[in-house]
């Protein structure tokens, strides 16, 4: 086994084993290993920063640095999204999932591809394309909000 | 050898108390064995600082893979710990983030109280780490 398919075998089993949610939906690892960014950023479409309202991380200018929902949600406002009621597939219509903890904190952010599918970074790890169900469950909680703008 | 010798009460098989005398080197021998005794039975490290470092690092981030919290990346038990270890960690997770960028800005800021990067950089990981790593090698902290 090459080095590539060994990393990917691993990945395989911590991820199955952390989101139980994926061992019965599609999903794929779409990208290597790195500290650099994060879900919240990387659902912006930043894969430059890390996003999180905590000094010395970014956090949009003008949006409190607090760890609520509607903090995650005006952030993603910066960015033209609105709330949504759904995350089902709409044409011409980009949707971001934010997740949440039972105590309400942000924990997760995921993006609708074009195909239906999400996209997510996981914490220091990869990104992943899934279902929206895929990452629910103990780990990251359940999905608090959906936005949405026009996809470009 | 001393000719000083103490006097101990002791108790003999019959259960009468009797007199041994004992030489203080004998004495200074008995207490060099209880004082063995008790350093044994204290728990110590004997690891080095770096392998301090390096176990709590890996603890860290296996435990922390998939979080985006900075919050819960700075809270977790290993990273405080990593924190207490006070400055003499500093030139590790300096040279850990020369290595490879990583979320040690939290605990160099606590443990230095210095904020070297600039405010147009904040999350963006690779610049917050070189602008540590320069700060720690203007400092000569770290080769």
């Amino acid at each position: 086994m090459g080095e590539r398919e060994e990393t990917l075998f691993l990945s395989t089993a911590y991820l199955e084993g952390a989101f139980p949610g994926l061992r019965n939906t599609p999903y794929d690892i779409t990208s290597p290993q790195t500290p650099t960014y994060n879900c919240i950023a990387w659902a912006a479409g930043d894969s430059r920063r890390w996003w999180w309202p905590k000094t010395p991380y970014f956090w949009p200018e003008g949006i409190p640095f607090e760890e609520t929902l509607d903090a995650f949600v005006r952030a993603y406002g910066t960015l033209g999204y609105v709330r949504c009621d759904t995350g089902d597939r709409e044409a011409g219509v980009e949707k971001i999932a934010i997740y949440i903890s039972a105590s309400g904190i942000p924990t997760h952010a995921a993006r609708q591809l074009g195909t239906g599918m999400w996209t997510s970074k996981l914490g220091c790890e990869h990104d992943i394309a899934h279902t929206v169900d895929g990452l629910a469950g103990r780990r990251y909680g359940r999905i608090g909000a959906f936005v949405c703008r026009p996809r470009e | 050898m001393s000719t000083m010798v103490s006097m101990h009460s002791c108790k003999a098989v019959n259960g009468e108390a009797w007199k041994l005398g004992v030489s203080s080197d004998s004495a200074d021998i008995r207490t060099r064995l209880m004082n063995a005794q008790q350093h044994l039975a204290t728990p110590v490290s004997r690891q080095t600082v770096d392998e301090i470092f390096e176990e709590l690092a890996a603890t860290w981030k296996e435990e922390t893979m998939f979080e985006s919290s900075a919050t819960a990346l700075i809270a977790h038990p290993a990273y405080l710990r990593i924190v207490g270890l006070g400055r003499q960690v500093v030139p590790l997770l300096l040279k850990s983030l020369d290595a490879k960028p990583d979320h040690w800005f939290a605990a160099l800021t606590a443990l230095t109280g210095a904020d070297p990067v600039a405010a147009s950089d904040r999350g963006d990981v690779a610049r917050m780490a070189e602008a540590w790593v320069r700060w720690g090698k203007e400092r000569r902290l770290f080769s």
